[in-house]
């Protein structure tokens, strides 16, 4: 468990362990006034619109060594699964800097560029060139001088929507640092985007 | 809560089995960036490092060694259920008259 997370509560069980690793955290909880099940393994996303801690898939047993076995499995599973996840992707891993962009200042919009996220903002695992690349696509941090923190993206590899802050964003990639694979990606998803503006314009 | 650093490495999870503890360590600059260690519950006394470059690495290693003690712990609890179930059975037979 992270040292300076506060006592966590998932229901009546206090959260002993937690590991993140990918999409997905994996819980060890305790509660001994359950006497029937005072140990709890569970998972949680936050992969929802609000980002909300979504707990799911728990198991719960009086046999403390068991839960631990389980625990580790969900981990050493999760492992796994991301390893599998980085192996399937074909495009260079080598993650942007600072030199790859024009840093991100507020006098700039950022509306229909792309941008680089921050690597530190990444999970340790998806410190990755695919999960940097985004494209902006609105949202009130994207404007130029905006008091607005919220910036819309969509992911160029994967095509994934997500909400990041302004200051998650380390700057606009230059073009000269574009790969080829974010090109071609580029153009499907803006084709895509002015395809479905055009499907919900009305028609005149 | 402030941060734990020991040799350098700040401690980011730790797992605890029984009366021991394992962690992660993670130091940027060191030349290896991520350990695991063992020690025992409560102490700050680390020791039988395990040292690598990346974190995944390092969290496959302290499951497999939290894995490694919970068997050590299941086998002292098969031993020691036997070792029950024996003395249990010598009481048993002991109560039994003789024929």
């Amino acid at each position: 468990m992270k040292m300076d997370e506060e006592k966590r509560m998932v229901d009546t069980y206090e959260v002993k362990h937690a590991i993140h690793v990918g999409d997905k955290e994996v819980l060890f909880a305790v509660d001994d006034t359950k006497t029937d099940y005072p140990y709890m393994v569970c998972n949680c996303t936050w992969d929802n619109p609000l980002g909300i801690d979504h707990y799911f898939n728990a198991a719960a047993s009086a046999d403390y060594l068991e839960m631990m076995t389980e625990f580790t499995d969900r981990v050493t599973a999760q492992l796994e699964a991301v390893k599998a996840e980085r192996d399937k992707i074909t495009v260079p891993l080598q993650p942007f800097t600072l030199e790859h962009c024009i840093p991100n200042d507020n006098g700039q919009n950022l509306e229909n560029k792309v941008v680089i996220i921050r690597p530190e903002c990444l999970r340790p695992e998806y410190r990755t060139a695919d999960k940097q690349l985004v494209l902006a696509t609105g949202g009130f941090g994207a404007h130029a001088n905006s008091r607005g923190r919220a910036v819309y993206t969509v992911n160029l590899y994967s095509g994934k929507e997500s909400r990041w802050n302004r200051e998650d964003i380390l700057g606009t990639l230059k073009p000269e640092y574009m790969p080829d694979w974010a090109k071609e990606r580029l153009i499907q998803i803006q084709a895509g985007r002015q395809a479905k503006k055009k499907k919900h314009e009305p028609e005149r | 809560m402030d941060q734990e650093i020991n040799a350098g490495y700040v401690i980011t999870d730790r797992l605890i089995i029984g009366n021991t503890e394992f962690v992660i360590g993670q130091n940027e600059n060191a030349p290896a960036k991520f350990v695991t260690w063992k020690c025992k519950k409560g102490e700050k006394d680390y020791y039988w490092g395990h040292y690598c470059n990346d974190r995944m690495t390092a969290l496959e290693d302290l499951c497999n060694r939290a894995l490694d003690e919970i068997h050590y712990l299941r086998s002292l609890r098969q031993e020691k259920d036997t070792n029950v179930k024996m003395v249990r059975q010598a009481e048993k037979k002991s109560r039994v008259p003789e024929r």
